[in-house]
């Protein structure tokens, strides 16, 4: 059998999830080699112009007796050209408190993730404690002044409990706990753009929320965070459906300084709380002559800031985010009995992002909505094979967007980020993803080999007419292309 | 099942948002500022409406200005809560302060105001009265070039001079003319003795006398620097738009030369620095150091070019050649010495944090401002950088700082009001952030290039 993207979806949201996962698989294996290219003008404000990421990626699962075994591990490298106003990592990308210059520059990124998860079958069948790590480490570099170094530890340690029930039923409990920390720091080789003010797009800042700034105000940072949270998981049969959930609640408490490692007592200078819920209800149905799949899938992530400057305690807020996603995806893979097979889909999707700065007056407010048709058709090849041509044309635009800006709180940040950012919020944009695979079970003896390239091209049609003196304005298009390789065993 | 999921579900959802609490948020402010002027000097109504109003956030070295409504008051409405710097400038023609006043006048009219550091974290309404400075004319400084040049390939401190300007309709001499560094807190660390702008309350100086106000009526000298006479007054005419150059060291630094030492001192980037060869004067500290410490040995960059009259060193102290604070926490003063202004009988003072004075504590003459004929308040590039001014609001109701930076190559330059008749009359209006501008390249050849217009 081939692994069709329904099919795939049912893995991944499967493979960390001890209460999702098939128990009739003992062993499954999976290992992807990934180059991913994106590239083009229109782009946010804090994104690089070009980004090429080099993944790569395994995944697997095996049983032992009453031990079960599952986890996945990535490793990338990624490069960003022309990235500017945000010396920074990518992990946590909400997050103030972070190196800000209007300098464009290069950057290299490395991440090491690594999931394991052990489980025993104290009741077989029935009962199944397990406990889950999630280990990460980050690095992220700039090779233009000012630049940056930033490295990020991770380690969660997630105990929980799978019951199993009669008809393929199963609920999991897990609770989330773990830490981060992350220094970052960043340094000139050039002396004169370290004093300087007249190069302005060299001055560092670091921005506490959104447009909040403090000009050159620490050359060293230490943030230090603590997750905690849970997850529910869900399994059923409802009919002929196959029905995987979960929901999940994470809150992440970070506390950030720029006091020396060494001290034995850090001053606070501000803290960020976010709190997570994300929920997944991927229902599935496989028939004789047509698979149908229905994805529903909501993120809503907020976050509040409090900063020593505004209150001692921390306790006022300045900085205010959220980043809120409903998706909703339809597939339906017909004409399965014949030797080429045809799937037909529609996703709804809906982003809204809110940035408030209190303090600056300042406050950006984003809905969109994007629809996206596909087609996919697999057609059977000699070699023991198939091909597979994907067409999925998009469309999507602005069902609000706000911003609120007072003169007298107008900075650097605003004419080179939030303004940006309104003008990418508010375009209309259409564009097309295209994607062609090859899978064989002929080429490697009962492997499936995957050969896969895929693109998407964005084109911006419009945007808002308001003349908000950017400094810099998300142009016409965007093109992403990926190539990947692909061994099931 | 399903009901007792769905209200697991439920449940857990409203648990977790109990625990998240609501928040005080932050609030941005209104800072409203009221000008007026002292009516027992100004009689006249005063159309505030001319005056130009600049706030500097000090976090983020943003700057706003503001226009002032026609009873003085301006509005900075929803600014971030935080420290600021504010400037008010104002300049009424002649023919202005004629109409409003019923006095006539030939010279144009300033008020100013300035304040640094305050914290506004609520919504403030704060009094401003501005300051009016008769401009005594004549000699001004032109250009000051504090910042010297690249550490790396420059000429560090060694390429320092100032400019000195008649800006005048008269011929001047400009014998015993003193160039006066004045001294300052170089820090805001908090400690006793200070004003409450962290500036030292030299009235707290050990022994100091009850005469007049030690802080508004005197500055007090880290250096001072005469250009000689001989005995007439008359040596050193100044036509009226020219200038004097005062180097540090009066050589080329824009090629290698000889040290006292007898190493070369090379240079990376002549680009970067200037020739200074051509100097009026130079400061030469040897002698003043073999007068105060007998038997000291010349240092190395203290080269004295024969061709190039010394300015006479009156006092100097932390120096062994003219180095002027380059992270811009010094001020410089000029007043001539003569009758009563004679800078060596001026009393020294300690710096008030001084409490126990010894034979080698370090004192500072203490210099009348009544002498004063220009003075120039410079300031940190960066806004939070800034330490407390040094001189009084009357003297010079701004600052002014390059915006490069320390060894930056960059001069502060008066900019020229007017040209007539082919002579250039520079800005003087008391308010340093209104009158001087930033040339990229220290320029001491007093060429039309060495001018902002």
């Amino acid at each position: 059998m081939f692994l069709n993207p329904q099919a795939s979806r049912v893995l991944d949201i499967s493979l960390l999830r001890q209460g999702l996962g098939d128990s009739a698989i003992r062993s499954y294996g999976r290992v992807d080699l990934d180059y991913q290219r994106s590239e083009g003008a229109y782009r946010r404000a804090q994104e690089g112009f070009s980004k090429n990421r080099v993944a790569f990626y395994t995944a697997g699962a095996r049983k032992l007796g009453r031990i079960g075994i599952s986890g996945d591990f990535v490793f990338d490298k990624v490069y960003e050209d022309s990235l500017s106003s945000a010396i920074r990592s990518d992990q946590t990308l909400l997050s103030p408190f972070y190196y800000y210059a209007a300098k464009a520059g290069n950057y290299e990124r490395q991440n090491y993730k690594a999931n394991v998860t052990l489980s025993y079958d104290l009741i077989p069948g029935i009962l199944m404690p397990f406990v889950q790590l999630n280990y990460g480490t980050h690095w992220s570099t700039g090779s233009v002044d000012p630049r940056l170094d930033s490295k990020r530890f991770l380690l969660k340690y997630n105990p929980g409990l799978t019951y199993r029930m009669k008809g393929g039923t199963a609920v999991s409990i897990m609770a989330l706990k773990g830490s981060a920390r992350e220094n970052a720091g960043i340094a000139f080789k050039n002396d004169r753009f370290a004093t300087s003010l007249t190069y302005p797009d060299r001055i560092d800042y670091l921005n506490f929320g959104y447009g909040y700034l403090s000009i050159r105000d620490t050359s060293s940072l230490l943030k230090k965070t603590a997750y905690q949270g849970g997850e529910l998981t869900f399994k059923k049969r409802i009919g002929s459906w196959n029905l995987l959930s979960f929901l999940r609640y994470e809150r992440a408490k970070e506390e950030s300084t720029h006091d020396s490692k060494s001290q034995k007592s850090y001053r606070i200078r501000a803290k960020f709380e976010t709190d997570e819920y994300a929920g997944r209800l991927l229902f599935t149905r496989i028939g004789l002559d047509r698979d149908q799949q229905l994805d529903i899938h909501f993120s809503v992530l907020t976050g509040q800031d409090g900063h020593i400057d505004f209150s001692p305690t921390l306790s006022r807020v300045n900085y205010e985010a959220a980043q809120n996603t409903v998706d909703l995806s339809y597939s339906l893979i017909f004409n399965k009995r014949k030797r080429n097979q045809q799937e037909l889909g529609l996703g709804v999707s809906y982003y809204e992002e809110n940035r408030s700065d209190a303090a600056q007056s300042t406050r950006l407010d984003a809905r969109i909505l994007r629809l996206n048709p596909l087609f996919r058709s697999y057609i059977a090849s000699s070699l023991s094979g198939m091909l597979v041509v994907k067409v999925a044309p998009f469309y999507s635009w602005p069902l609000q967007t706000a911003l609120s800006v007072n003169p007298n709180s107008v900075n650097a940040f605003t004419r080179n980020v939030v303004y940006p950012d309104y003008y990418y919020f508010s375009s209309k944009v259409a564009g097309a993803q295209a994607g062609l695979s090859f899978l064989s079970k002929g080429l490697l003896k009962s492997n499936i080999l995957e050969f896969s390239l895929d693109a998407e091209y964005s084109s911006r049609l419009s945007t808002a007419a308001e003349s908000y003196p950017a400094s810099f304005a998300p142009g016409k298009s965007r093109l992403q292309t990926m190539v990947g390789v692909k061994l099931l065993f | 099942m399903k009901a007792k999921l769905f209200l697991f579900i439920s449940l857990l959802g409203i648990g977790l948002s109990a625990c998240k609490k609501e928040s005080e948020v932050t609030k941005p402010i209104d800072l409203t500022l009221n000008l007026s002027v002292d009516p027992a000097q100004i009689s006249f109504p005063v159309p505030y409406e001319k005056a130009t109003v600049e706030i500097i956030n000090k976090t983020n070295n943003e700057k706003y200005a503001g226009k002032p409504s026609s009873n003085g008051q301006v509005v900075f409405s929803g600014i971030v809560p935080g420290t600021y710097s504010v400037n008010v400038s104002m300049t009424l023609s002649a023919a202005e302060f004629t109409e409003l006043s019923g006095i006539a006048r030939e010279e144009d009219y300033h008020l100013n105001y300035a304040i640094d550091n305050q914290s506004y974290l609520e919504n403030s309404s704060v009094d401003m009265k501005l300051i009016t400075s008769e401009v005594i004319g004549g000699f001004v400084f032109k250009q000051i070039y504090y910042v010297g040049s690249s550490t790396k390939d420059g000429a560090l401190f060694r390429d320092l001079f100032v400019e000195i300007y008649n800006n005048s309709n008269t011929a001047l001499y400009a014998d015993s003319l003193c160039f006066g560094l004045v001294l300052g807190k170089i820090n805001t660390t908090k400690t006793d003795f200070l004003l409450p702008n962290l500036q030292y309350d030299w009235s707290q100086s050990i022994g100091m006398l009850q005469n007049g106000d030690a802080n508004n009526d005197y500055v007090y000298a880290k250096a001072i620097f005469m250009i000689p006479s001989d005995g007439t007054g008359r040596k050193h005419l100044v036509q009226p738009g020219q200038s004097l150059v005062i180097a540090g060291t009066a050589v080329d630094h824009t090629k290698p030369y000889v040290l006292n030492n007898g190493k070369e001192q090379t240079i990376g980037n002549g680009a970067l620095t200037v020739d200074l060869s051509k100097a009026d004067f130079e400061v030469y500290l040897y002698p003043y150091d073999q007068k105060v410490n007998p038997g000291a040995t010349k240092f190395a960059s203290d080269v004295d070019n024969p061709q190039v009259p010394d300015m006479e060193t009156i006092f100097a102290t932390g120096m062994n050649d003219l180095v002027m604070n380059p992270q811009g926490k010094e001020s410089y003063i000029l007043f001539k010495s003569g009758g009563k202004a004679d800078p060596n009988q001026f009393p020294k003072y300690a710096n008030p944090e001084t409490r126990t004075i010894t034979a080698s504590t370090n004192k500072y003459p203490q210099i009348p401002l009544s002498y004063v004929v220009d003075a120039v308040e410079v300031a940190a590039s960066v806004e939070k950088d800034k330490t407390a001014r040094r001189l009084p609001l009357k003297h010079d109701a701004g600052s002014i700082s390059v915006d490069g930076g320390q060894y930056s190559s960059q001069s502060i330059v008066r900019k020229t009001k007017t040209t007539v008749n082919g002579r250039r009359i520079l800005k003087d209006t008391n308010n340093s952030t209104a009158d001087f501008g930033v040339l990229p390249k220290a320029d001491p050849s007093k060429a039309a290039a060495s001018f902002i217009d």
